[in-house]
């Protein structure tokens, strides 16, 4: 039940860290947005066999946390949350698509494998980007940002809610948990005859939790995004960083280290 | 000054939580709203910052709650919930303090500095990085109350401010709030408090203002505050 607690915990922690000081925390909000963007689109827009062509992408993450002194732990810690739904994901093409594609040493590389090896790469690149851009940009910044590029109001408004309830929901859970294991005589968690009435009734208390999360920010002026909030300028750093965070990834899409790597592969692969 | 003119609310089921209600309260007061459980104190509270559809007039320094003044009013009303829980939703206590201050547009090169003003006064520097989910009652409490003050509302309102609170934490409180300067307008049934805090007292039935007046002469009158199904207090002398 505390676990509940501590895993919703982690997340925010990551977005304590926007507060900190730092060339890429002071960087304008939507050129942090922007480059995040272009670079998942340019890793997604890699063949599924493309493998080697991907590697410089890995310079953007390592670049970004070091610069803004985000702990490496912190953020691969939270991508291998998301690599095994990945795996799951293209475990099949192992099985399904086995014709070799290289071989190194002796060993057989097949197409199915190599695209598994480039989903989970992949998955990694992208997460890492966005957990870096929650973990340099305070979540207001971003939301407010969403809403000055006229992504629809309701939609921002979704994002912000979902990502704040999460909190009050563990907390609502958690308590729950802990009423119902003290009033059972067991320790193996919620009895599946119990588990209908006890989601019901977490739904309805958080709604009703909900509506006074609601009307605390309303009395705190939320609603009023961007109507009077003075807006910050481009500076020299962001059109360099915009410039170096667009300009290195396309040359990289465009430049295919898969023919530097080649006759390498042809040499493993002819012994 | 808050003014109040013939307020009623009245929920979609037809109940009147709050029922023609006429008040005054001058700058520089502290007021208890006393009232038994569903006398009305929260909805009127709510009421205020047009959280709660009412009808008549709300009134604050000359300004009436009208649909398009609702963002000014809640500028100048600022509101303590019962549970700080629903209060404290950002990922740090500094965000969520900074979290008013934010939506009514002040620079970010500002905010910074009055946030740690706030939390200075309130003696909680040191929660300014901390979680609120890793916080102690009394500690919510006051990083609640921080995130309120610190947009300088004229006029403070507080639900039941020492509910989930211990001895020590409950003290701290107290002492906190005499320094506040803003008028404050506190719902409450912890009536030990109402007499060392308030300077006036109303206590509500059924959504009426059933009496108004000096809270150390009202708190103790057992007729009184037994006809309003609150229980007396009993005078610090007779507790010996």
């Amino acid at each position: 039940m505390v676990d509940v607690r501590s895993k919703i915990h982690e997340i925010y922690t990551l977005e304590q860290l926007s507060s900190g000081r730092s060339v890429i925390h002071d960087l304008h909000p939507s050129v942090k947005i922007l480059a995040t963007f272009f670079y998942i689109v340019l890793v997604l827009s890699f063949d599924r066999h493309t493998f080697f062509a991907l590697t410089p992408f890995i310079f953007y993450p390592v670049l970004l946390m070091s610069l803004s002194d985000t702990p490496y732990a912190m953020i691969l810690k939270r991508v291998a949350l998301a690599l095994p739904f990945s795996l799951f994901a293209g475990l099949s093409n192992v099985f399904f698509d086995q014709a070799t594609m290289f071989t190194i040493s002796g060993l057989n590389f097949s197409y199915g494998f190599v695209s598994l090896i480039v989903l989970l790469f992949r998955t990694f690149l992208c997460v890492a980007a966005v957990l870096i851009l929650v973990a340099v940009t305070p979540f207001t910044q971003i939301t407010a940002q969403m809403r000055r590029m006229h992504i629809p109001d309701l939609l921002v408004t979704l994002f912000e809610m979902t990502y704040r309830y999460l909190g009050s929901l563990a907390e609502e859970t958690s308590v729950m948990i802990i009423a119902y294991k003290l009033r059972h005589n067991s320790d193996k968690g919620i009895e599946l005859k119990d588990m209908g009435s006890f989601v019901g009734q977490l739904l309805l208390k958080s709604i009703d939790r909900a509506e006074h999360v609601y009307n605390a920010m309303k009395c705190r002026g939320y609603g009023r995004y961007d109507r009077k909030r003075r807006k910050r300028s481009l500076k020299f750093n962001d059109y360099l960083f915009l410039l170096l965070a667009i300009g290195f990834p396309l040359f990289f899409r465009f430049i295919d280290l898969n023919l530097l790597f080649q006759p390498w592969i042809m040499k493993v692969t002819l012994c | 000054m808050l003014k109040l003119t013939q307020l009623s609310v009245i929920y979609p089921d037809k109940t009147r939580a709050v029922d023609s209600i006429d008040l005054t309260i001058h700058d520089g007061e502290t007021v208890a709203l006393i009232g038994a459980n569903g006398a009305g104190k929260t909805s009127l509270l709510l009421a205020l910052v047009g959280v709660v559809a009412s009808h008549g007039t709300i009134e604050v320094d000359e300004l009436k709650l009208e649909p398009h003044t609702v963002g000014e009013i809640r500028k100048r009303i600022g509101v303590v919930f019962q549970n700080p829980d629903n209060q404290l939703f950002m990922p740090s206590i500094y965000e969520d303090v900074a979290f008013g201050l934010r939506n009514y547009g002040m620079a970010e090169e500002e905010i910074e500095g009055t946030v740690d003003r706030c939390l200075d006064q309130l003696d909680i520097m040191k929660l300014k990085h901390r979680s609120p989910l890793k916080l102690s009652g009394g500690e919510k409490r006051m990083a609640a109350i921080a995130g309120v003050l610190v947009m300088e509302p004229s006029l403070m309102l507080f639900d039941e401010p020492t509910a989930f609170l211990d001895p020590k934490a409950r003290r701290n409180l107290i002492q906190s709030l005499q320094k506040l300067k803003p008028t404050k307008l506190i719902a409450t049934h912890d009536l030990p408090f109402v007499a060392e805090v308030c300077s006036r007292a109303i206590l509500l039935k059924d959504g009426k203002i059933f009496a108004d007046g000096d809270p150390h002469t009202m708190l103790y009158d057992k007729k009184l505050m037994e006809e309003c199904g609150i229980e007396a207090a009993v005078r610090p002398m007779e507790e010996n």
